[in-house]
């Protein structure tokens, strides 16, 4: 099987332990390490958001193929020179205060950085300065996850005090999880809404290419 | 006089397959009222007098026929609060789980500090509010193996050690299995919630290795007693609707993402359906959207004895008032049979 088909089925089957010998193997063969991030390894995720899409693919199995995404990209990362690959854009992505979910969250930080963005993954239960410190230091994008009805309102607050601080302009807030709806984002001044992580590759991907 | 019957009469008619005078209403409702009440929502989550108090003018304000006992450290929107109050962190999850877990006994609810506060209000309740059928949630096995373990390192296992997910799901379910017991004993109605068991989380696959064997635990120790039991799994869950009727429930509680059509299709007459009206209209919606969901899900019904009518989940804090009591009157003006 050709090597960039190879490692698009590694991902898609969640082989996180064989993927790195693989991407290795590949590239002493010959294969340039950006065309096999971007012809095998990204578009094997977009297969997975394809079958997530499809309600074939569910949490576990996404992980799984996100992990495996990551292992690959490790393997690769010493072959890849700066420029080559990924965006230069900053996304910092974190849990609002009083929720401590965190795993769909790290979905959408390991699905972004799989699409070239630069992630800083903050966290949870993060007070509202957390979220404007990130964007003091360069964060371009700020994601906002909440999983608790009871936490979504601190969405607001962190909104709130980016208008507040003169820095609304300068970030794109993009926010979700379970409870938080395209209506509630609007309501609260959100830029996005992101259904889960698949939208929300895409809507960084429409927005910075 | 026509006789007007209590809401634990109407949901032991639900369950019973039987017809009163109207479709039973389930309001899974938290601190909403508090404020009226005088208390602040940390109060009420804290405090039993509180949460007590606050229940009395719930019932008051609003003709539900289910009450469910506050002061429950096992609700979400309760743990974070218990936990500051005993100065713990947030997190239950233990980072050694795999070398403590061979350890570990089955804590009896009555040694559990939290628990057997929320067992009093249990017995409270029932004394108390005699009409309501009173009910209250106990978190399933696979969202608390998940909590103890991690979410994240949970999915690894269901790859990687799937064996240790079996055993802690053996140590979870026969807590689950002992605090529906210990609710049961004082008369009080286990309504075991296991959020991340739906597909808004795992596949139907890994639902029937790592959780039906485990679901079906707590049903058979519940009904070996004489009791019953409901289930609620949040979001997604029409691909395993049979496997959850196969259970043996006596009560499925389905969300808004699932389909009410499909669930009656499947599970007409075996088991009382119970939902799904979307949460969020109670805070986004208006009372004529509610009206109209209403009718919707009594159309579906159409007239079967064994249905309940409520929202898909817990109704979020910041719904408006105005929205749950519109919604609850137009249950009364259509729900009759």
């Amino acid at each position: 099987m050709e090597w960039l088909e190879r490692l698009h089925e590694a991902v898609v089957k969640g082989q996180k332990k064989e993927i790195a010998a693989l991407a290795s193997e590949a590239v002493k063969d010959g294969i340039s390490a950006p065309a096999l991030v971007n012809e095998g390894i990204i578009p094997g995720m977009n297969t997975v958001s394809e079958l997530w899409r499809r309600r074939e693919y569910f949490v576990p199995e996404v992980m799984r193929s996100a992990a495996t995404m990551q292992a690959g990209m490790d393997a690769l990362k010493p072959y890849l020179v700066s420029g080559e690959y990924g965006r230069g854009v900053k996304v910092a992505i974190g849990t609002v205060k009083g929720d401590i979910h965190d795993i769909g969250k790290n979905l959408v930080a390991i699905m972004l950085e799989g699409a070239g963005f630069q992630i800083e993954n903050m966290g949870v239960d993060l007070p509202p300065e957390r979220f404007l410190e990130a964007a003091r230091k360069g964060a371009k994008v700020i994601g906002l996850s909440s999983l608790l009805t009871t936490s979504m309102d601190g969405m607001k607050t962190v909104i709130q005090l980016f208008e507040s601080s003169g820095l609304r302009d300068k970030v794109t807030l993009i926010v979700g999880g379970a409870p938080v709806t395209n209506d509630f984002a609007m309501k609260i001044g959100a830029d996005y809404y992101a259904e889960d992580a698949a939208e929300a590759v895409k809507i960084l991907n429409n927005l910075f290419d | 006089m026509e006789k007007s019957f209590t809401g634990r009469e109407r949901m032991e008619a639900a369950f019973n397959g039987e017809k009163l005078d109207r479709v039973p209403v389930l309001l899974l409702l938290g601190g909403h009222y508090a404020e009226k009440a005088g208390y602040t929502l940390e109060q009420f989550l804290t405090q039993p007098d509180a949460a007590l108090q606050t229940v009395k003018v719930t019932c008051e304000e609003l003709d539900s026929d289910v009450l469910f006992v506050p002061f429950n450290p096992l609700m979400p929107d309760a743990q974070e609060a218990f936990r500051k109050l005993m100065g713990k962190p947030p997190s239950i999850k233990k980072v050694d789980i795999k070398e403590k877990l061979p350890k570990w006994t089955v804590r009896l609810p009555r040694e559990d500090g939290l628990f057997s506060g929320h067992l009093d209000m249990c017995e409270k309740c029932v004394e108390v509010f005699p009409d309501y059928h009173i009910d209250t949630m106990i978190g399933g096995p696979w969202s608390f193996a998940l909590e103890l373990r991690g979410a994240s390192e949970a999915m690894e296992d269901l790859y990687d050690d799937k064996q240790f997910l079996h055993d802690l799901m053996n140590y979870t379910t026969d807590t689950v299995i002992a605090r529906c017991l210990a609710v049961m004993e004082l008369g009080a109605f286990p309504f075991v919630g296991d959020p991340s068991a739906g597909m808004s989380m795992i596949s139907p696959a890994a639902y029937r290795e790592h959780v039906l064997p485990y679901h079906q635990k707590i049903v058979e120790a519940v009904h070996d007693k004489g009791g019953r039991v409901a289930f609620h799994i949040c979001g997604y869950v029409d691909p395993i609707f049979e496997d959850l009727i196969g259970l043996g429930v006596d009560g499925l509680s389905i969300d808004a993402p699932s389909s009410l059509e499909k669930l009656f299709e499947v599970g007409r007459g075996k088991t009382t359906i119970i939902g799904n009206v979307n949460p969020i209209l109670f805070v986004e919606g208006t009372p004529d959207q509610l009206q109209e969901e209403v009718k919707k899900c009594l159309d579906i019904a159409q007239g079967d004895a064994r249905y309940v009518i409520g929202p898909g989940c817990q109704i979020p804090l910041q719904a408006n008032l105005d929205n749950i009591r519109a919604f609850t009157q137009a249950c009364h003006n259509y729900g009759a049979f």
